[in-house]
């Protein structure tokens, strides 16, 4: 692969975070720390990650809790630097979708898809000759200008899929979003456009616990285990590493109730 | 994908922070009953409140000068504190955009200015009506208001920024910069002038740049008055100073919005 064809590459990519085990939020606390030396302790979040992710790659990442796979989207959307000696490189412009990406209770229907349309990088006019779109792809024709605390949680689903399709930029990073949400009939119609108008051209770093979703589409998946990259694999043998050395693993360690 | 090709960053970059001030701005009204006549309703009874106050209760013979000078220092001042105060939250309340999206977070501090701004025009929109009534003069020199206004903006956004990233660290900032604004309004001729205070002691209002802000904003909009541009040339200087060591911050510590909780 050429250079150019590279979307993201990450060189010796560590993120060691300091916790203190005393709270150290005020000015008291850190005074405190610095006289009587307070002691902290470090995390390992990520463990010497090196990864390159091609242009227009669908690309997986999975893991168990906490091993690290949030750190390392932040890490490569330059949210947060990596430990010194690691470097990001990223060729494009990113969007992070989440479904709980933020909406404002307060606002109408109409002014949060103007904010978040903004937000994901649409210009003003393109937004007002999309906006009856996406209300109609929503099926909230009847609550456009109703405040949003006023929607029930799917009504609210299906605004934030209809508005996120819309997302401009070259890499996206999927954190536990994907596809349908809402009953059997919208799943359908949102399964469609998702793969049809998201996912079309671009690259794609899909964080999930969903082991189907992550075989159908990625072709190659990254899996962390305390912030360890143990393999990088197309799906099926990315899965069964996966199965075999972090499921199992965690289930073996897990106390047994009748021995104690 | 685009319905057009033609639309410059720079242009989405302004639309962005302009749609972000206004959500915030309507945010604020929304819901309540008069909803954005507030906006308006307050200046007025702020003002009427000090007319009543200052004729009646306290000095008696207080001159219309005096109300509309006091309005100006308080409508300076409140863009400040309301402004600072908001700016110390900013980067944990703006979290998700600077984790979701590619965005400069210079342009949250812009666009949180940008919405205070509102209301500060519609302070001034009030202050032209009271002023008419007590038939204050005007002339082209009304126009140097303009960067004395930019200035405030920036001194601002860049207080915010410096502020948002200590408080990452230190959250009782909150407490202690409540006791640093008190300090601040009481060292700004709001209330009084400054030509009363001792000439030697003078120097030391320029250690808040509002100062400057405040008595240029009385030249231009109460007495017609050509601005100081001494004291202008300082405030910007001031002003770029804040906003470099705000934007210094933010490169170096903004991070830490996004890795804590």
């Amino acid at each position: 692969m050429k250079r150019s064809d590279i979307a993201i590459s990450l060189k010796n990519v560590s993120k060691t975070y300091r916790v203190s085990d005393i709270r150290s939020e005020t000015l008291r606390d850190r005074l405190a720390q610095v006289v009587m030396g307070g002691s902290s302790r470090k995390i390992e979040a990520l463990k010497n990650i090196n990864l390159d992710i091609y242009k227009g790659e669908f690309f997986g990442i999975i893991g168990h809790n906490g091993s690290g796979k949030s750190t390392l989207i932040n890490i490569m959307s330059k949210a947060i630097p990596p430990d010194k000696g690691g470097t990001v490189i990223r060729n494009g412009n990113y969007i992070r979708l989440s479904l709980g990406m933020g909406f404002n209770p307060e606002l109408t229907a109409r002014q949060n898809i103007m904010v978040n349309a903004s937000i994901l990088g649409l210009s003003m006019r393109e937004i007002k000759s999309r906006t009856p779109e996406i209300i109609a792809f929503a099926e909230l024709e009847n609550f456009v200008d109703t405040q949003i605390k006023f929607f029930s949680k799917g009504m609210k689903a299906r605004l934030a899929f209809a508005v996120a399709v819309h997302a401009q930029a070259d890499i996206l990073f999927m954190d536990e979003f994907f596809g349908g949400v809402g009953d059997e009939r919208f799943k359908e119609k949102a399964d469609t456009v998702f793969k049809e108008q998201l996912l079309k051209n671009r690259t794609i770093v899909h964080v999930s616990h969903s082991l189907k979703n992550i075989q159908e589409y990625c072709e190659r998946v990254l899996v962390l285990d305390h912030g360890m990259p143990i393999a990088l694999e197309e799906p099926a043998k990315a899965i069964e590493v996966y199965r075999n050395e972090v499921i199992k693993k965690k289930l073996q360690t897990r106390p047994n109730p009748q021995n104690t | 994908m685009r319905d057009t090709a033609t639309i410059s960053t720079s242009q989405l970059r302004l639309e962005r922070i302009w749609v972000l001030a206004k959500t915030d701005f309507v945010q604020r009204y929304y819901g309540s009953g008069l909803g954005l006549i507030w906006a308006l309703l307050n200046p007025l009874l702020r003002i009427i409140v000090y007319y009543l106050a200052f004729t009646y209760l306290i000095y008696r013979d207080a001159s219309a000068d005096f109300i509309l000078y006091l309005f100006l220092g308080l409508m300076i001042w409140q863009y400040f504190s309301e402004n600072t105060n908001k700016g110390l939250r900013l980067l944990k309340a703006k979290k998700y955009l600077v984790q979701n999206v590619e965005i400069n977070k210079v342009d949250i501090y812009l666009s949180s200015a940008l919405s205070t701004s509102f209301s500060f025009f519609l302070n001034v929109v009030v202050y032209f009506i009271f002023a008419a009534f007590f038939d204050v003069q005007y002339s082209i020199r009304l126009l140097t208001l303009l960067p004395v206004f930019v200035i405030l903006y920036l001194i601002v956004v860049g207080v915010s920024m410096l502020l948002s990233c200590v408080f990452l660290y230190f959250k009782d900032l909150q407490h202690l910069w409540d006791i640093i604004l008190l300090v601040g309004m009481w060292s700004l001729p709001i209330f009084w002038d400054y030509n009363i205070i001792l000439e030697e002691y003078q120097i030391l209002l320029y250690g808040n740049p509002l100062t400057g802000l405040l008595i240029n904003t009385r030249y231009a909009m109460l007495y017609d008055s050509p601005i100081d541009w001494m004291l202008m040339g300082y405030d910007l200087l001031y002003a770029l100073i804040i906003v470099a060591l705000g934007l210094l911050a933010l490169e170096k510590f903004s991070h830490k919005a996004v890795e804590t909780q």
